[in-house]
This record gives C-alpha cells, sequence and structure tokens, in this order.
C-alpha cells in the first residue's frame, strides 16, 4: 500500500493535473458569458471564432463569430442569440473608434443548417477622438423589465451604457450612451436581487504573465448607474471592489460572465491572461460566484487533497458506518505531575482500524468529528470521466484506500470496496453562492443518465441519503475542510 | 425590357470582371455548368441558385438563366439574365425550378436553349411535374425567347444535347433514370421513342452529360455509389449514340466540401479538354446554393478518362501583375485555407502560413519588364494591408515551368504565422479596394501615390485644380464684401444650391474657413427661406445679385449642406461666430416632413390650367415611404446622382439629431436603391427614375437618359465606398462595369450622355447656351476615374492616368464648362488624393481647461483642486505601467530644478485633470510621458492634520514644499482616493504641492484633494 500511494503521489507530482480552468483547448482572450446551445456550451473570443464544449470542463475551437475585432458577448433571447462585438480593435489596433454591433442568429452551432447570422447592426460608436472606445461589449437582459442594455468601453476614457431593442438588437430610438465609469475594460452588466452589478476590468492585459488584468465590481439600484463600490465611491470616480484577481498559477483575470446553473449555483467565466502551466497562454476560466452581503466574488475550485466533510445542517461529519475503535493511549490525568507531558500521541492510522472494516460494501453515516481514519476522504479528479462547468468530475475515497462513496439503486449513500470507475462512485462537487457545496453523484442507478438534481442529503443529523437539491435547506449543504496528509 | 425585367436585371449582381479561380463566378450563386465552344469563346450556361423562397425553404430555387463567357478561361463576362420562368409560357410561373440547361448551335446558325421548367400547374400554387423545353436566340448570349410548348414526350430534368460528327443530334435527360432519345433536325421533338440508358450502374443517377471523342460516346452522369452517400460524377462509354453502355467508373470522387449534388459538362478548348462541375464552396452550411467549378481533363490512351482532382486553382493562365488568388494555391507545411469573412462568403479566402509553411500556385505569367512583389496580409483585426515583400517575413520563388508560365510559390521562413489574401508581380501597387470605410478607420487612399505619382506632383495638381476653381482666371468663386461669396454657374450666369453647397464641402476638406464662411453667410442671407411652408429649404438657383430665380429647392442642395455644416462643426467647433451644428440641425429639422398648401399651375401633361388648383401636399427632401431622397421635396421620383448613402451615415454621427436609426435606414435604403437603378450591362443609370428604379418613360428630354446628372454617379459610389464601405462586392463590381463600358467606347473617345443601354440618345441635353454636342467631358473623365478607387481591374489606373493628364481648356468648339466640370474635376482630385475626406470632430482644449485667473480659486465641494501648473510631457517611453516599481519612480521622478519645462497655468474643468487631454489638444506627447504638475495653496491660516488624498493614471509621487510625502506605485488606474499620505500641516500661507506623473499607455489623468481627521474634504483655502 506504502508503494502504491508513493508512486501514486510520484504520477502526481509529474504531471500536475490543472484544475484551476478549464482543460483541453481552452485558449481564448475575452470570453463572451458562457451561452448554452442544443446540449453544448459556447463562448466567443476577441479576434472571431470561439470555443465549445460538450460539458462544460472540456473545451476547444470550432465556434464561429464572424467580424473579428474584440470582446463580444452573447445572449439569448426567446429563441434566439443575440451577439454584440466590436468590428475594430480599438486601442490595440491603433485608433479608438469603435464600433458595437449586434447580430442574431438561431442556433450557436456552426453545424446546424440554421446556423446563419444577420447583418450586424451598429448599436454604438466612438469616433476616435471622443473619451470612449466603443468596444468590449456587455449586454444584459433586464429580468425584472424585459429590457436590453449594453456596456461598453475600455481604459481610453468612460464606460457607457446603452438601450438596445430586445427585439431587433438595434439602438432604441432616441437612446443616448450615458458614461458610468472610467478606466475599466471588458465590462459586464448583470441584474441580482433589486440591485445592477457593473463588473469591469481593471489593469493592463496583453502582457503574459505580467498582465495585472483584475476584475472589479460596483452595484446601482438603477441600471444606468451611478454604480458605487463597498465604501460609496462612484465607478467614474474609479471605484470598484475586487471580484479576482490572480491566482496561484494563474496571472490576469478578465472579462467577467455570470451563468446561473440552478438556485444557489452561479458561475463565473473570465479568462487567465496567462495560464502558468500551459506556457503561460490565455485560458478561459469558470469559477464558482459567491455572494458575499450582496457583493460578488470568486469563489474557488475544489482541489485534490484529503478533507473533512461536514454537513451545514449540523456540523458532523460524514464517516464510514463502522466501530469506533479506541486507541490505546492510557488517560493521563491533568494534575498530576509525575506524569510526562512531553510525549506525542500518534493519531489513529487507518492499519490501526482496517482489519476491523468489514471487506465488502460499507454503509456511511454522519458522525461527530474526532479525526479518524474512517472519516478522512481524499477527493481526486477523473479527468478522463469529463465535467461540469467548474471542474471534472471526482471520486471521494476513505483516505489511503480505494473504498469509495458511490450512489445506490435505492437512492441511498453508500461505499464500495474499490473504485471502479462506475458513474454512481463519481461526484460533481460544486461551490454554492454562499460558499458550501452541493455534493451529486453523476449517476444513481436506476435512473436514466446524468444526475443533475439529486445531491447528498443530510435527511437526518446522522443520516445521510440523497434528495432533491434545495438551496433554502441546509441539509443539501456540506463544508469541505482540507486535512493535512497522514 | 420590360420593366419587372429591368429591375430583375438590376437587381442581380452582375460583373464583368470574375475571378482566375475556383469557384469561377463570385458575387452570385451558380450551379450545373454546361460549357460549350461558339466561335473562339467558352460559354457557359449554370443554372442560378438563389437563397431559396419560402415555399422552397431548404430546397434548390431558381429563378433564371444567365451564361457568362470567357476567352481565357480566366477572366468571365456575365451576359445577365437570358431566360427567366414568367417568360416560358408553358412553365410555372413561380415555381422556380428553372434547372440545369444546355446550349446548342443549330444548323441553321440560330443558338438553342434546353432547360427544364416546372409545368404550368392547374390551380396557381400547385405543383405539376418536370417538362424540357427549348428557346433560341441569335446569338449565344440570347436573348433566348422560349417555344411556346415544351418537348413532348419528355418528363424529367437536365438536358444535354449531343450533335455527332454525323451530323445527328440526341437528347440526355433524367428522372430518376437517365433516358435519351434522337431529336428531329430541328430540334424542337423527339424523332425517336424516349429509351432508358441501359448498362449504367444501380445507385441514383442524374445530370447525363454525352459527347463523342475519337469515335467513341461517352454518358457522363453525377451517381450516389453508396447508400446515403453524395454524388460522384461517373462514366460509360459506347460506340452507339444510344448505348448499351460499358461503365468505366468514377471521373471525381464525391464533394470535400459534403456538397450533396454534383453536375458536370465535358468540353474541349483550344486543344485541351476540361470539367466544369460545381461544388458549395460560398455556400458552407447549406449545399443548394452552388458555385461552378473548372479543372483540367485528360484521357488515357485507350480513351477511358484519367479521374479529376478538384483544386481550388482551377485552369486559365494568370497573370501575376493582377491579383494572384494565392489562398486558392496547394497548401503546404501546414498552411491552411479560410474564408476570410464567413458573414461574407464571395470575399473569397485566405491563407494561413505558420512558420515554415509555404502555398504554391502554378500556370501564372509574368510580366516582361520590372516589376516589384506586392503582397496582401490581413491583420489580425481583420485589416489588409499591401506591402511590397520585402517589408514582410514572407518569400516568394518564381519557378519556371515547361511551357514557358511559371509557379509562384510563397513561404513563411519568419517566426510568427502571416495571413495572406493574394500576391502581385507589377511595378505599379495593385489596386487593392479598401475592406474598410474611412468612417471607421480615419483611412483613406492616395489612389494617385499608388499609380506612382510623387507627393510632390500631387500637391502641386490638387493646389491648381482649387486655384481654377477658386482664384484662378476661370474661377467661379466670387467674394462680396468683406465677408460673403458665391459660386456661379457661368456659363447659365446664376448661383445654384449645388454648386454653393459643393463649394462649402470643398472649402471645409481644404480647411479653407474663410472661403466657408462667406459661402455659407451667402447662402444663409439670398437663398435659405425664412418663412413660408419651405421655411429651412433654400432656393435652389438665384441670380448673382442673390435676386431669386426660382422659389423651390432642388434636394441635393440640402444635402450637401448639411454635410459640410457638420464637417464645419467638426473641424472648427461652433463658436467662432457661426453655429455650424446648430444651422445643421435647423436644416435638417426643416426638411422632415410636412404638410404644405401648394398652388397647381400645371396638369399632368405640362398644360397650363386656367385656373391654378391649391391643394395640400405632403413635403419631405427624403420621401417617407421609401426612405430615398427626392429630385424636389414632394415629388414622387429622385435623382440616382443624389445618393450619397455614407453622407447619411455623417448625420447619424454627427448631427445628434436624435435621428440617427433613421438616418441610417436611409444609408441602407439608398443603396438598395442603387442597385436597382443601374443596368446591368452598362452600369449606367438615368438621370431621374422612380423610387423603384424603374424610367419615368415621361417624354422628356433629361430623366431616361445618362447624361450630365447622371455623370456623379461613379464618384457618389467611390465617395460611399471609401468613406462607409458597407457595400464592398456590389460597388466594385460597378466600378467595373461601367469602367468596362467606358473603357469599350474608348478612353480617350467615350462620350458624355448615353441611354442606359449604351446606346446613342435620339436627342440631346444642351449645355448652357452652348450647341448641342456629344463631348468626351472632362466632368465624366473625371468621375470615371474616381471609381477607380473601388476597382481592382488594372484598366482603373488607365482611367486615373487619363484623368491625370486630362487638360480643362476649352475644346475645339469653344466648349468651356467652368463650373461643373470644375467642380466635378476638384471632387475627383480630392478624392483620387486621399483628401475627400470624413471631418471627424475633433477635441478642444476648452472642453478639458481654461486659462488660470488672476484671482485664487477654492477647491469644489468635494475639496478637489482643480488649479494647477502644468509642465509639457517629457518623454520617457515604456511599453508598460506595470514597470513603475518604487525604485524605477524614485529613480526617474527626481524634481531637477535645472530641467526645463514649459509650464501652462490652467484650471481644469473636470476635477480629475486630464493629462492625456492636455497632451493630445497640443500634439503634445501623450503616451510614456512624465507629467510634471505644480501648484500653491494658500492657507489663511495652519491646517493640521489633515492628508494628500490622491488618485492618479498611472504612477505618481508627491511633495509638499519639498518634501515627499505620497507615492503611488505600480499599474495604477486614477481612483479617487486611492492613497493617502501620513497627516500633514498646511502652513499658513503659501505651500507649494508638486506632483510627478508617469504614464506608459492609456489616459493620464489625477485627482487630488485633502482630506481631514473625519474624512472630510478640506476646502478652507484657496488655489493659485
Amino acid at each position: 500500500m506504502k508503494k502504491f500511494v508513493f508512486t501514486l503521489s510520484c504520477l502526481l507530482a509529474l504531471s500536475p493535473l490543472v484544475l484551476n480552468a478549464q482543460t483541453g483547448a481552452p485558449f481564448i482572450h475575452d470570453p463572451s458569458t458562457l451561452a448554452e446551445c442544443d446540449g453544448k456550451y459556447y463562448t466567443f473570443g476577441t479576434g472571431g471564432g470561439g470555443l465549445i464544449s460538450d460539458d462544460g470542463w472540456s473545451w476547444h475551437s470550432g465556434a464561429e463569430r464572424p467580424g473579428g475585432g474584440a470582446a463580444p458577448d452573447v445572449v439569448k433571447i426567446g429563441n434566439r442569440y443575440l451577439v454584440a462585438y466590436s468590428s475594430t480593435g480599438g486601442g490595440l489596433g491603433g485608433r479608438h473608434s469603435g464600433r458595437i454591433l449586434t447580430m442574431w442568429n438561431k442556433t450557436l452551432d456552426p453545424s446546424s443548417p440554421d446556423f446563419r447570422f444577420t447583418e450586424p447592426i451598429e448599436v454604438a460608436f466612438s469616433d476616435g477622438l471622443e473619451d470612449n472606445d466603443a468596444i468590449d461589449a456587455g449586454l444584459l437582459l433586464d429580468p425584472t423589465t424585459g429590457r436590453l442594455w449594453c456596456s461598453y468601453g475600455t481604459y481610453f476614457g468612460h464606460i457607457r451604457i446603452v438601450e438596445l431593442d430586445p427585439v431587433t438588437g438595434a439602438r432604441c430610438a432616441g437612446n443616448e450612451p450615458k458614461d458610468i465609469a472610467i478606466d475599466c475594460e471588458a465590462t459586464d452588466l448583470i441584474y441580482r436581487d433589486g440591485w445592477y452589478y457593473l463588473l469591469g476590468t481593471h489593469g493592463t492585459c496583453c502582457d503574459g504573465v505580467n498582465s495585472t488584468y483584475n476584475i472589479v465590481v460596483g452595484r446601482s439600484r438603477s441600471v444606468t448607474g451611478p454604480y458605487l463600490d463597498n465604501v460609496g465611491r462612484d465607478m467614474l470616480a474609479g471605484g470598484g471592489r475586487m471580484v479576482i484577481a490572480a491566482r496561484e498559477g494563474l496571472a490576469g483575470a478578465g472579462h467577467f460572465g455570470r451563468t446561473i446553473v440552478d438556485e444557489g449555483v452561479e458561475l463565473m467565466s473570465c479568462h487567465f491572461e496567462a495560464d502558468f502551466a500551459r506556457s503561460g497562454r490565455s485560458v478561459l476560466a469558470i469559477l464558482p460566484l459567491l455572494w458575499k452581503n450582496d457583493w460578488p466574488i470568486a469563489g474557488e475550485p475544489v482541489t485534490e487533497g484529503t478533507y473533512e466533510i461536514t454537513s451545514e445542517r449540523r456540523g458532523y461529519s460524514l464517516e464510514l458506518a463502522v466501530d469506533f475503535v479506541r486507541m490505546q493511549v492510557p488517560r493521563m490525568r491533568f494534575w498530576d505531575d509525575s506524569m510526562p507531558s512531553d510525549k506525542p500521541v500518534a493519531p489513529q492510522k487507518l492499519e490501526d482500524v482496517i482489519e476491523t472494516w468489514p471487506k465488502d460494501d460499507i454503509a456511511v453515516r454522519i458522525g461527530d468529528y474526532m479525526s479518524r481514519p474512517h472519516q478522512r476522504w481524499t477527493i481526486t479528479a477523473v479527468p478522463e470521466a469529463g465535467g461540469y462547468l467548474t471542474a471534472p468530475y471526482f471520486k471521494i475515497c476513505i483516505e489511503g484506500t480505494d473504498r469509495a462513496l458511490c450512489a445506490t439503486s435505492e437512492g441511498e449513500v453508500s461505499t464500495v470496496p474499490h473504485y471502479t470507475g462506475a458513474p454512481e462512485q463519481l461526484w460533481r462537487i460544486e461551490q454554492l453562492t454562499d460558499g458550501t457545496f452541493r455534493i451529486m453523484p453523476r449517476h444513481i442507478p436506476g435512473t436514466e443518465g446524468d444526475n443533475t438534481r439529486y445531491c447528498l442529503y443530510s435527511i437526518a443529523d446522522s443520516t445521510p441519503t440523497l434528495a432533491r437539491y434545495d438551496f433554502n435547506s441546509d441539509n443539501s449543504k456540506w463544508n469541505l475542510k482540507k486535512l493535512s496528509s497522514r | 425590357m420590360n420593366r419587372r425585367l429591368f429591375s430583375l436585371v438590376a437587381a442581380l449582381l452582375i460583373s464583368s470582371n470574375l475571378c482566375a479561380q475556383n469557384p469561377l463566378i463570385s458575387g452570385q450563386f451558380t450551379a450545373d455548368p454546361t460549357a460549350r465552344v461558339f466561335g473562339d469563346k467558352v460559354y457557359v450556361y449554370p443554372s442560378h441558385d438563389i437563397p431559396p423562397v419560402e415555399a422552397l425553404k431548404g430546397w434548390f430555387c431558381m429563378a433564371d438563366y444567365h451564361v457568362f463567357s470567357s476567352s481565357d478561361l480566366t477572366h468571365w463576362q456575365d451576359h445577365g439574365i437570358i431566360l427567366s420562368q414568367e417568360q416560358v409560357p408553358w412553365g410555372n410561373h413561380e415555381g422556380y425550378s428553372m434547372w440545369a440547361p444546355d446550349c446548342v448551335k443549330g444548323s441553321d446558325g440560330r443558338y438553342y436553349f434546353y432547360f427544364p421548367c416546372g409545368l404550368k400547374p392547374e390551380k396557381p400554387g400547385a405543383r405539376a411535374g418536370f417538362g424540357i423545353g427549348v428557346a433560341i436566340g441569335d446569338r449565344p448570349e440570347g436573348p433566348f425567347v422560349a417555344q411556346e410548348k415544351n418537348i413532348e414526350g419528355i418528363m424529367g430534368i437536365d438536358p444535354c444535347v449531343m450533335q455527332t460528327t454525323q451530323g445527328e443530334q440526341y437528347i440526355f435527360w433524367a428522372g430518376g433514370v437517365i433516358r435519351g432519345a434522337r431529336l428531329t433536325p430541328d430540334g424542337l421533338a423527339l424523332a425517336s421513342e424516349p429509351q432508358i440508358m441501359e448498362g449504367l450502374p444501380d445507385g441514383f443517377k442524374e445530370g447525363p452529360f454525352a459527347f463523342q471523342h475519337n469515335g467513341q460516346y461517352y454518358l457522363t452522369f453525377p451517381w450516389v455509389r453508396t447508400e446515403g452517400g453524395t454524388e460522384t460524377l461517373a462514366y460509360a462509354m459506347s460506340d452507339q449514340p444510344l448505348g448499351p453502355w460499358k461503365f468505366q467508373g468514377v471521373i471525381m470522387e464525391e464533394s470535400p466540401t459534403g456538397c450533396w449534388t454534383n453536375h458536370h459538362s465535358i468540353v474541349e478548348y483550344k486543344g485541351q479538354w476540361y470539367l466544369f462541375y460545381h461544388h458549395n464552396d460560398y455556400s458552407p452550411r447549406f449545399d443548394k446554393n452552388r458555385s461552378i467549378r473548372c479543372d483540367s481533363l485528360s484521357f488515357n490512351s485507350d480513351g477511358t478518362i484519367k479521374p479529376v482532382r478538384p483544386t481550388y486553382r482551377g485552369v486559365g493562365i494568370t497573370d501575376a501583375s493582377e491579383l494572384v488568388q494565392i489562398d486558392c494555391g496547394d497548401l503546404m507545411g501546414g498552411a491552411t485555407r479560410a474564408l476570410r469573412d464567413t458573414l461574407h462568403p464571395f470575399e473569397g479566402w485566405q491563407v494561413t502560413l505558420p512558420p515554415g509553411a509555404s502555398v504554391s500556385y502554378g500556370n501564372v505569367r509574368i510580366p516582361t519588364g520590372d516589376y516589384r512583389t506586392w503582397v496582401c496580409t490581413a491583420g489580425f483585426w481583420g485589416r489588409t494591408q499591401v506591402q511590397q515583400i520585402e517589408q514582410t517575413s514572407l518569400k516568394l520563388d518564381v519557378l519556371p515551368q515547361d511551357n514557358g508560365l511559371h509557379t509562384l510559390v510563397l513561404s513563411n521562413p519568419g517566426q510568427t504565422p502571416v495571413q495572406v489574401d493574394w500576391v502581385s508581380l507589377n511595378a505599379r501597387q495593385p489596386l487593392s479596394p479598401l475592406t474598410q470605410g474611412g468612417l471607421v478607420t480615419g483611412q483613406y487612399r492616395n489612389l494617385f501615390l499608388e499609380a506612382g505619382y510623387s507627393q510632390a506632383q500631387i500637391d502641386q495638381k490638387v493646389d491648381e485644380v482649387f486655384n481654377d476653381v477658386f482664384f484662378g482666371p476661370n474661377k467661379v468663386y466670387f467674394e462680396v464684401g468683406d465677408d460673403m461669396g458665391y459660386i456661379s454657374d457661368v456659363k447659365n450666369n446664376d448661383v445654384r444650391t449645388e454648386g454653393m453647397s459643393y463649394g462649402l464641402m470643398i472649402a471645409v476638406q481644404f480647411g479653407r474657413k474663410d472661403i466657408f464662411d462667406r459661402l455659407w453667410r451667402w447662402s444663409k442671407k439670398y437663398m435659405q427661406m425664412t418663412d413660408g411652408p419651405m421655411q429651412g429649404y433654400f432656393r435652389w438657383s438665384c441670380k448673382t445679385d442673390g435676386t431669386p430665380n426660382a422659389q423651390g429647392p432642388a434636394s441635393d442642395g440640402e444635402l450637401y449642406y448639411i454635410t459640410s455644416l457638420l464637417f464645419a462643426s467638426n473641424l472648427w467647433g461652433n463658436e467662432t461666430g457661426i453655429n455650424y451644428l446648430g444651422e445643421a440641425q435647423y436644416i435638417l429639422d426643416a426638411i422632415q416632413p410636412k404638410t404644405i398648401e401648394v398652388k397647381i399651375n400645371r396638369d399632368r401633361q405640362g398644360n397650363l390650367l386656367k385656373e391654378p388648383i391649391t391643394m395640400s401636399r405632403e413635403v419631405s427632401l427624403i420621401d417617407t415611404a421609401t426612405n430615398l431622397i427626392t429630385f424636389v421635396p414632394g415629388v414622387p421620383y429622385t435623382d440616382p446622382s443624389y445618393h450619397l448613402p455614407a453622407f447619411y451615415e455623417v448625420w447619424a454621427r454627427y448631427a445628434q439629431d436624435g435621428r440617427s436609426s433613421y438616418w441610417q435606414e436611409c444609408a441602407r435604403a439608398s443603396r438598395e436603391y442603387l442597385h436597382r437603378s443601374i443596368d446591368g450591362a452598362t452600369g449606367l443609370n438615368p438621370d431621374y427614375n422612380n423610387f423603384d428604379g424603374s424610367l419615368l418613360r415621361n417624354g422628356h428630354l433629361i430623366g431616361d437618359a445618362f447624361r450630365y446628372d447622371s455623370w456623379r454617379v461613379p464618384m457618389n459610389i467611390a465617395l460611399d465606398y471609401s468613406w462607409s464601405c458597407s457595400d464592398r462586392v456590389w460597388q466594385q463590381n460597378y466600378g467595373h462595369l461601367i469602367q468596362n463600358f467606358l473603357y469599350s467606347q474608348g478612353l480617350d473617345t467615350f462620350v458624355d450622355q448615353y441611354n442606359v443601354d449604351g446606346t446613342r440618345p435620339e436627342r440631346l441635353l444642351r449645355a448652357g447656351n452652348y450647341p448641342e454636342a456629344l463631348r468626351h467631358s472632362i466632368g465624366l473623365v473625371a468621375t470615371s476615374a474616381a471609381v477607380s478607387l473601388v476597382c481592382t481591374h488594372a484598366k482603373a489606373y488607365e482611367f486615373v492616368d487619363a484623368f491625370w493628364n486630362a487638360r480643362h481648356e476649352p475644346d475645339e468648339s469653344g466648349y468651356f464648362d467652368a463650373y461643373y466640370d470644375g467642380l466635378l474635376r476638384l471632387f475627383a482630385f480630392m478624392h483620387l488624393s486621399g483628401r475627400y475626406r470624413v471631418i471627424e470632430r475633433t477635441m478642444q482644449f476648452s472642453q478639458y481647461f481654461a486659462p488660470a485667473t488672476e484671482t485664487g480659486i477654492s477647491p469644489d465641494e468635494q475639496g478637489f483642486l482643480h488649479r494647477w501648473k502644468l509642465a509639457e510631457p517629457l518623454s520617457r517611453p515604456n511599453a508598460s505601467n506595470t514597470l513603475f516599481t518604487d525604485t524605477y519612480l524614485r529613480d526617474m521622478l527626481q524634481w531637477d530644478p535645472k530641467q526645463q519645462l514649459t509650464w501652462h497655468h490652467l484650471d481644469s474643468k473636470l476635477y480629475n485633470v486630464k493629462l492625456f487631454r492636455f497632451a493630445t489638444c497640443q500634439e503634445l506627447p501623450y503616451y510614456g510621458v512624465l507629467f510634471w504638475v505644480e501648484t500653491v495653496i494658500d492657507c489663511p491660516e495652519e491646517i493640521r492634520d489633515v492628508r494628500l488624498s490622491v488618485g492618479s493614471n498611472s504612477a505618481s509621487r508627491w511633495w509638499l514644499d519639498g518634501e515627499e510625502v505620497l507615492m503611488l506605485s505600480g499599474d495604477r488606474r486614477m481612483v479617487q482616493d486611492d492613497a493617502m499620505s501620513h497627516r500633514l500641516t498646511l502652513h499658513k500661507g503659501r505651500n507649494v504641492l508638486r506632483g510627478a506623473i508617469i504614464n506608459g499607455p492609456g489616459m493620464s489623468d489625477f485627482c487630488v484633494r485633502f482630506i481631514d481627521e473625519s474624512g472630510s474634504p478640506v476646502l478652507n483655502y484657496s488655489i493659485r
């Protein structure tokens, strides 16, 4: 067993699994808000073209967006997709005369016979001299009013907002652009719970690992601003609260896009100017989006490691339903100074208890955490199984074993003695907007296809099961506490 | 030509300069090519795919036929529509089923065009089967007249007629199976019972093409060889014209582009055999919009046919002095080919050459004499750039072939991928029209410079021509008093809104505010109506003393007035005495629809009425139903030469009248109308026409022919192309069409009046009091040269040269038109020298700063300091703001009392001091610069425990009374209260605050205030 662990960690060291940005060939700059079309995900970037993904985790080129230019965005309105883009290169093209254009398509799938973009129409313009560079469109279809808004602009002066007609994609007659921020690029507008949020990218792009791009946010009760930050400073005065900056191995976060997967399950897409694990190329990243006091902030991707998995309901930890094995350490009397006080007590080890465990399936329960082997779960990515929008599927095994957590045909959770790669042993782990996690089996035996509804659930303080995910119930939520390896 | 057909012809894209490579024809879809040799030319009769009408959604849709001819297989001429479905007496006029045709020359010397067509249905809207009919014409390019009835005994499609060396004719057609029969000698009926062709393989077959070669008969046909597959081209042979056949195999494999159909013909021309066929290159997602292609074909010694591999290179010799579309060559070493713009596939392909890759293109004729190698590369942003190859990382090898021709091999030995559109070997830079308009790029071509004239020559010539119009002995510009002037049509001895508004446009283009203001004042005083129903419009003609000749406007005057005024506003602002923008907006309001009372003096036939009738009528400059400019406000027709769509786009951008989307719509409508107004064969247009593009046909002398007014159209289209570039393909083809027509009339001899079909008009229009005559007028020489801006053919340079060398002087008869010829000549010189531009708004220093006053000022309510001494920037080149480390700033931002600085004492109108505008408005360097700034804070008493609060773009360093108090390092943007100093004391009296702001890229600015202990701004001091 020791040897096996050694080999495994060796392999990991040789080819570190990249889990902090999307996999495949996700090379893009200024990814548009993720769009779903016929079961596939699409994002378009600067310079034309774009990326496609079947599962949201692995991406490849192949999306088509004509017109070139910078930083597009896309929104689905009815059964059509509206793409906004800039026909010019803006500042990078050496000139600040920009044009925002919109065009429609019934589908985003280039192989569909319906794939045809309408003739683009200009919705905003900058004349090259004014304090604005009409590129980098961001679209918001206001869910409360059905009105369509477009923010645009770069570091060259103001970020502006115009209103578009959601039927034609053209600028609303008589609508004049309004300044809402300065010194941003690649902005996006979103709406949540009575607040409009303007997300802008500050800093410098296109300088590889030295790019200082970072995403900041301000909010307003009105879509046309003023957008104030958390200290009340207007984004027109440079205000903004950090949503995401650089991460370990990733520099220069830019071009925010928000995707709502489910209630309480939100994602942000962006690019990182440089992925250190991929020669410093610009890559697509999709991260959990958290909300803290009504401010958005980027969450953390799940990383591999050994965890205590505790319920949000009571705080008990997921554990194997096995006998509690007492540690054979004499009891010390704390007042008795004749007893030694400098002798470390070794923690209980897997080999101390594993022989007491049944060899076949072992049920799971939830109990108070004692830092014992049956409570320590190693979460490992299974990249060959594919993934979902924020991560690959994971297996969840008792540390040091390949005893794997699995869903059963009775709709319960259990463990199998050996991980086989079966889909009911794969888990989808997503951080929720409040920072907790939902943990879903990829598949529940006896049901069709991939599971997207049922999650690991505290039906009682001590009893886990699978039940419909409900963001409004703490029974659906779990916390992951990373443990140091033994 | 009936009206319906006329508009159809004009609406379709017709070109005579189509490219050498595959596909053969761009700008329209073509399929099922039957190629025939008549005389010394190849004629190709394809079907004409169009995007399907609603009833045929997703299916084949064809309403008519064109024919194309070539004598070199490189240049193809479109002869326009030769037959359309409503001209077929027995056919379904709404069937859109004009499928694969054929054409042969009969023994009577006439041309017999065989075509399938849906049969006339019993009920309208229903569908019947297919018949095959004959239409007969005197020439290969028609026109063809369809027979009353279709050929009896044939139900099917895809006719092919084989004429044997024995003088017999056989017809083959498809319909589930392939059938054939002998034709009567007149070609109009079957002479034998139809029989099914035997010996052919199983699987779907259609589109037969039969021919005779070396005594053998060949039956070739599209064939689906595998279940669920697409069509190959296959063939069988026989020693009898109707078989039985012996199957031989496949000539061409299934389409690599996934086109389900293929359909073909095989022809021998000048000793070489060719296969004509189709793929769907220009419609990659819809394989029922196809494009014809051609590749060489050869026989084995036993008479069997060698398989043909489809190429993009195709056939024919490419003259390297023209554009060689190298993207159609053979790709090697990882080179890839992709559409330049998937939204506009007719714009063709470009090739991407990664390092080490190459592309080779054969059968090129190298020019004799010296040449340079030009390369058109495409940038990341889709912009193309024409350069000499030495300026790129590319290398071109010119390899000789056995046949005296050459192969071009373009390779990329460099380090980065390069995208290439074309190469050309030419002493002159190849004509390469813009791909984006000046409205977007601010770039304009100097075609004279491209043609090889020196900038000094060009400047001299343009100045001369300008001088001729405004100041020379034959000038048309006359100053009146101290502040007015007019432009006179001297041959008619009047002043017209046309000339006045042209003068304004020229004046603003040349930056001559003096001339502009004089002309405007005269226009406003004498021509613009101040009251009455037409208030705001201009009387189109006045005497030179200002007395009105006419009470009404002519619409083109308003068009130019508005545009020139907007340009003047952009160039000179609105605070120099004339509110140019206000004047433009006043006219824009005036020309909106309104109902007026009009007196009618004449009836429709033009006879004077006994009693005038008063009627209320809606007038507007732009017709409300069509969004097209009227000839005169309120009349129901227009003048093609009044159509300058790009002007509306200028209005949309700069007029600030709240109508920008309406003006955009007018531009779109105007471009669409121009398509309908141009004759498809000549490129000519009438002087006036209906809004739908049809001729007025009212019998008046002026109207239906191409005369003086019309000359402006080529130049107008050049302007629309240069400024907007929104109608590239059509406008390029238009340029070729009209230049080809005029060229065919003789470059030095074409005349100035034609019927739109190119014939000479019976009646001529006089110019002023000069005798009626056809002339080689310099006005048309000028405008036909200006349209070279849209052209790619080499003769465009000949028009430019001819214009450059033309002299504006009285002809043998003494005819001389200083006004109209003179103005058009000047406009054309401006166009061709890149001096006729969209004049963009300029940023005014006064928007941001005012000179500091004598007295001190207070900080604003939020405590920001607006008064600063700003030093002109010092150059500190740096590519990025990330370099501004603390150490760098301590090193670079050191005050040196000895340094030479030029200070400006200013009040910033904004709380943030826009250093970027401070620099750009004074044309100082603005990126990679260091700004020193200084201000004096005058305190009535000591103020303790305040903090200096700064936001700056980018890094900055600050000193109070010489002591460093704050540094903002790193990649900074201007953020209010980004950083603050420790607690400071502002002493009673003067405190000097000095800052240094350094900037890489970006719009440098800063904001400064003092904050007290409670966080409130400090306000109780003054700034000097």
